[in-house]
């Protein structure tokens, strides 16, 4: 055992050393001031118990524990007192204290109180080693967790996330429930007018779930990555395919659910294997296959005129609680009402809760009816930038606070890595490098448009550049500490979108103050 | 821009509005990265995530670092962003 005491009285601290080493404790270590009792405690691990006097020359014991009780949360603290004051040991038991010794005290009295200490703590070793092992095993599992996210997204790259085309806005959202996802999203653009979507969702739980449906998903994203190498994409092929794939992988009682979709130029082209229904502004387009199974035969695939807005989802959004049913009643209302899949994650996080993986492809045709309240071009050097950042700043539109913190953003990214290429912030740190780049004479420029209709403010840049990582940017934003500018910008907007090259977004906050 | 230092205080007393008034306030910080302990209080709408990043460094390099936010939007950003409890951040 280890013992520390801390007495004014040489006398008593004698003693103590001598009647504890009647009853074999071995380790005992003798303080006459607050101080030299202070840096002990603070530099040593496992003290089983302090004695500590109440009455000593500069301090009470009770100020003394005040001070060091941090360091003794797991030792058993005796206050050492002759004064029997109710007050005081009120105090004392306040400040952490677990038990009062009078000076006079007999060696019987001593041996007891050391036995109490060495049952107890063997008690609290127990506890502090399984603390410890929990600690570790919380550890592992967040090292695991942040593995885990990074493969998924590796595995799933999806090109449609916060994209837009011609006249369309394509935006994913993914979040698992637990460490191993079930579910899994790809989104594939083809060629111009031309894509690809999977949303496919393992049933069951844990790690059998999840290889399933990384399986499925790594079979179709090498599957079409190798049909545009070849140039002999054909998408009834590829599903029959990829039910054929799936069959050789399912266990005997498992089931995959999928939604396989095909959007060419204004069609689109579906085989929904159990998965909820593909909504639309105008429809609910119901699975047009049961879920596939190791004795899945028929394979139907249908065309219809693609809507102004879809979305294609697993069933995790549709089946979470919702009042006395589940949200997919909810989300008939609001669908049709909303422009932006944030506008249904909010309301999903307001209205319901998560209860299991959810997977949601949301297209939505571009609104129009747009007038520009805001058009400059600039060149794109940091006196420029400054220059136009103080001018947007003091126009008189909604919400220009959020939209200049938004243009600050994407000017800075710009600039520092699409001008100055550099590669990484502690490039800056390097000022040789910086201002030597600063200074060069560059050709790049920006052109930002903001416009404003009946519900959105819409804000454009493009610039010409060799554009952003695009890819990179939309990886950075599921870790995280890492893409605090995307992550601002999606968090002051309702949407974010890229163009392929990443030198044009567009951005559309409500139109409202 | 307004800013004032007082020691390890730093009050951002308007909008952050140009790069170059990113610069300065990184710059402000990197000459406080000895302190033990940063203050801001920042009465700006806007914390560009360049000075955020910096922060972050510092804080790495054990500086502990105490916002206060004037502005709810702000807060509600910073949380968002998973900061309020990393650094230590209130609303004022």
């Amino acid at each position: 055992m280890k013992i520390a005491i801390l007495d004014d009285s040489k006398a008593f601290l004698r003693y103590m050393q001598k009647m504890l080493k009647k009853i074999n404790i071995q380790e005992i270590y003798l303080f006459e001031n607050e101080k030299e009792f202070y840096s002990f405690v603070k530099n040593q691990k496992n003290i089983d118990a302090v004695f500590i006097d109440y009455h000593l020359k500069n301090i009470t014991g009770i100020e003394v524990l005040e001070n060091t009780k941090n360091y003794l949360q797991e030792s058993y603290k005796i206050m050492i007192t002759s004064d029997s004051s109710p007050d005081i040991k009120e105090k004392a038991l306040k400040t952490g204290f677990d038990a009062f010794l009078s000076k006079d005290l007999s060696l019987a009295d001593l041996k007891a109180l050391v036995n109490l200490i060495k049952t107890l703590r063997k008690f609290i070793k127990k506890e502090i080693e399984k603390k410890e092992a929990f600690k570790k095993q919380l550890k592992y599992k967040e090292f695991q967790e942040k593995i885990i996210h990074q493969k998924q997204n590796k595995i799933m790259k999806n090109e449609l996330e916060m994209f837009f085309d011609e006249n369309r806005l394509f935006e994913t959202y993914f979040k698992p429930k637990d460490m191993l996802t079930g579910d899994t999203i790809y989104t594939k653009k083809i060629s111009d007018k031309n894509y690809f979507i999977a949303v496919i969702d393992a049933m069951g739980k844990g790690l059998g779930a999840s290889l399933t449906s990384f399986n499925a998903l790594a079979f179709l994203k090498h599957s079409i990555n190798k049909a545009i190498e070849y140039n002999d994409y054909n998408f009834k092929k590829l599903v029959f395919d990829f039910v054929n794939y799936i069959k050789t992988i399912l266990l005997d009682n498992e089931i995959l659910c999928a939604t396989l979709v095909w959007i060419k130029d204004d069609t689109l082209h579906y085989a929904n294997f159990g998965n909820p229904p593909i909504i639309t502004s105008s429809r609910i387009i119901n699975s047009n296959n049961y879920p596939i199974r190791i004795n899945t035969e028929d394979i139907v695939i249908n065309t219809t005129n693609i809507d102004d807005k879809i979305l294609i989802s697993s069933d995790g959004i549709f089946e979470s609680p919702y009042k006395n049913t589940i949200y997919f009643k909810r989300l008939k209302e609001i669908f049709p009402k909303s422009t932006f899949l944030k506008e249904i994650i909010e309301d999903f996080n307001k209205n319901s809760s998560q209860t299991d993986d959810v997977c949601i492809v949301h297209i939505t045709k571009e609104e129009e009816n747009f007038e520009t309240l805001f058009e400059e071009s600039l060149n794109l050097n940091q006196e420029e930038i400054d220059r136009f950042l103080q001018k947007i700043y003091i126009q008189n539109i909604p919400n220009i606070d959020k939209i200049h913190f938004i243009l600050h953003e994407i000017l800075t990214n710009t600039y520092e890595h699409a001008v100055l290429m550099i590669k990484n912030k502690d490039m800056i740190k390097d000022k040789k490098i910086f201002l030597q780049n600063r200074n060069t004479n560059n050709k790049f420029f920006a052109k930002i448009k903001i416009s404003k209709n009946k519900n959105w403010l819409k804000v454009e840049y493009e610039d010409n550049t060799e554009g952003f990582n695009v890819q990179k940017i939309k990886d950075a934003y599921y870790k995280k500490y890492h893409g605090r500018g995307i992550k601002i910008i999606k968090h002051l907007s309702y949407g974010l979108f890229f163009n392929e090259k990443g030198t044009a977004i567009k951005i559309f906050l409500k139109a409202e103050s | 821009m307004n800013v004032e230092i007082k020691g390890n205080v730093i009050n951002i007393n308007s909008p952050v509005v140009t790069l170059s008034d990113v610069e300065k306030i990184i710059q402000i910080l990197r000459s406080k990265e000895n302190e033990p302990q940063i203050i801001l209080n920042i009465k700006s709408f806007s914390l560009p995530s360049s000075i955020i990043g910096e922060l972050l460094r510092l804080n790495d390099q054990d500086v502990s670092i105490i916002i206060n936010v004037y502005d709810n939007t702000l807060y509600e950003l910073l949380d968002a962003l998973q900061l309020t409890k990393k650094f230590k951040i209130r609303m004022v």
